[in-house]
């Protein structure tokens, strides 16, 4: 029994007081009084020791991946990459964290390569002083300067790319349907699985649902005569359906740039509805998606009107009445690829 | 929102253009200004990594600032590799010429004085209290390298072959590298 817990000891006591372990001792050490804290929320105690904590886990981590034997291993093609395990702490700790945000993201990537490059130069700055053995402050040489100057330019470059990327998902959300005509021609992005149906990818589709649920609305049901004015008067009647098309959909800036038209292509009443998209195009042809809804006249026998056995007057046979009433189909909506051009 | 676009023919473009700039700009510079290979790489170098970063702290301020047609005119460039208006580029393009020259003017006037790399001009001009001869000052002058002139001749020279490597992708047809 003694001899484990000799074992135990000899294995958790760090060789110096002054060592990494030490330091990675310390921030479990914060880490788990800081989960013993109250949760209630104020959270200040817990914020202060989970804080020492952090700044203990990456003084110690620091700390390790300079000790020369894990140096000498820590290396990608001549590469130390040490600093930028240490920057990646130090941008969790500093962007993570907050307030309990699950994903650290932008600013966390965005900052991590200068805030490496950071430390990468910093022992450029740090002798030791002959005499005390203590650090003091150095300028570094001239060859150490030129290549400060180009890790933290090369890192700041990979800070822009980036930035870029994230701009690029930013004008994704903004603009979704961009992604639906495919980016083989990009000279800046590509996407790493093409997607196999394109057509789901446009919001053309989402458009022309909600115009085709908006035409249902608008005439099944209504007596025949009423859906024939209105088809009838369709240029000045559609623009009520493409508006009520739009507000059914999250309004995002993409949503300018659609043009939502319609025409009867025949007597029987095809209705074609055409989403025309007026963003930039892939191609030098028109981007647009088509749905065809056929409207057309349904007899519906109505029941006879209740006949009035107990009024006096004698019940007449009431005529049975025939109602012809609108009904609304609509086909799947199409990509201009499958149809020939207008 | 995060899908699986990514900028990387962006970033392999990029790399590209500044292993090749910092070559060609390199060999240039050694050649105007009868300088070592080492300090000439050392200019090229920085130069050529200071102004892609400098480009893009612009392109990502004037983005966010510009109206939304000008926006989605920009992201269409982006995503699809068109433009309505080929002038703009070529303007755009030309722009960027006189900006990076400048800036690489300025970034190795930087570099020298971080450095503490004696400049051959300054050297020259730096006691005005000795009398020079008309013809001595003038020789000197003429002799002198000018250091502007090698960085614009450099920077024609980079942006010639990248220009030239922009003109093969155009034409060539497109494949899914």
């Amino acid at each position: 029994m003694r001899d484990i817990f000799d074992q135990i000891r000899k294995r958790m006591q760090p060789p110096q007081w002054a060592s990494w372990q030490t330091l990675i001792f310390l921030s479990i050490f914060s880490a788990v009084v800081a989960a013993l804290t109250s949760q209630a929320p104020p959270q200040i105690a817990e914020r202060i020791i989970s804080s020492l904590g952090w700044v203990f886990l990456i003084l110690g981590t620091w700390w390790f991946v300079y000790e020369p034997d894990v140096k000498k291993k820590l290396k990608l093609y001549e590469l130390f990459i040490g600093p930028w395990i240490v920057g990646a702490l130090i941008c969790i700790y500093l962007f993570g964290t907050w307030e309990g945000r699950a994903i650290p993201a932008r600013t966390a990537f965005v900052s991590w390569p200068p805030i490496s490059a950071i430390v990468w130069s910093i022992p450029k700055f740090i002798q030791s002083d002959p005499k005390t053995k203590s650090p003091i402050y150095t300028t570094p040489t001239p060859a150490n300067r030129q290549n400060i100057i180009l890790v933290l330019l090369a890192n700041l470059l990979i800070s822009c790319w980036f930035q870029l990327y994230f701009e690029v998902q930013d004008w994704l959300t903004e603009y979704p349907s961009f992604r639906a005509q495919g980016f083989e021609q990009s000279a800046f992005v590509r996407e790493l699985q093409p997607p196999e149906k394109r057509l789901e990818l446009s919001r053309g589709v989402d458009y022309l649902d909600a115009a085709e649920k908006a035409l249902k609305s608008q005439l099944e049901g209504k007596p025949w005569a009423e859906v024939e004015r209105w088809l009838s008067n369709l240029d000045q009647e559609f623009p009520t359906i493409r508006d009520e098309a739009f507000a059914q959909l999250p309004r995002i800036a993409e949503n300018q740039l659609w043009n939502l038209t319609a025409r009867i292509t025949s007597d029987a009443y095809d209705l074609k509805m055409q989403a025309m998209w007026q963003g930039p195009s892939a191609r030098n042809a028109a981007y647009y998606l088509t749905k065809t809804c056929r409207i057309a006249q349904a007899r519906q026998v109505s029941t006879p009107e209740q006949l009035k056995f107990n009024s006096p007057a004698p019940p007449a046979i009431s005529a049975r009445q025939i109602r012809s009433l609108g009904t609304v189909q609509c086909g799947a909506a199409s990509s201009p690829d499958s149809l020939p051009q207008p | 929102m995060f899908t699986d676009v990514l900028p990387l023919r962006a970033i392999l473009f990029q790399l590209l253009f500044i292993v090749l700039a910092i070559a060609i700009e390199s060999i240039v510079l050694q050649k105007y200004l009868g300088i070592g290979q080492k300090t000439s790489i050392q200019y090229a170098a920085t130069a050529n990594l200071a102004s892609p970063v400098v480009g893009w702290l612009i392109f990502f301020t004037v983005e966010s600032s510009l109206p939304p047609s000008w926006r989605v005119q920009l992201i269409g460039y982006i995503f699809y590799d068109r433009i309505n208006s080929p002038a703009l580029l070529i303007g755009l393009a030309f722009s960027i010429f006189i900006g990076t020259f400048l800036l690489k003017v300025q970034t190795i006037n930087w570099l020298d004085q971080i450095l503490g790399i004696r400049k051959p001009s300054t050297v020259e001009v730096q006691d005005p209290i000795k009398f020079r001869g008309r013809t001595a000052h003038r020789q000197t002058f003429s002799e002198l390298p000018n250091r502007a002139l090698a960085v614009l001749l450099a920077n024609a020279a980079s942006f010639s072959a990248i220009t030239f490597l922009i003109a093969v992708r155009t034409i060539l047809p497109p494949t899914n590298y």
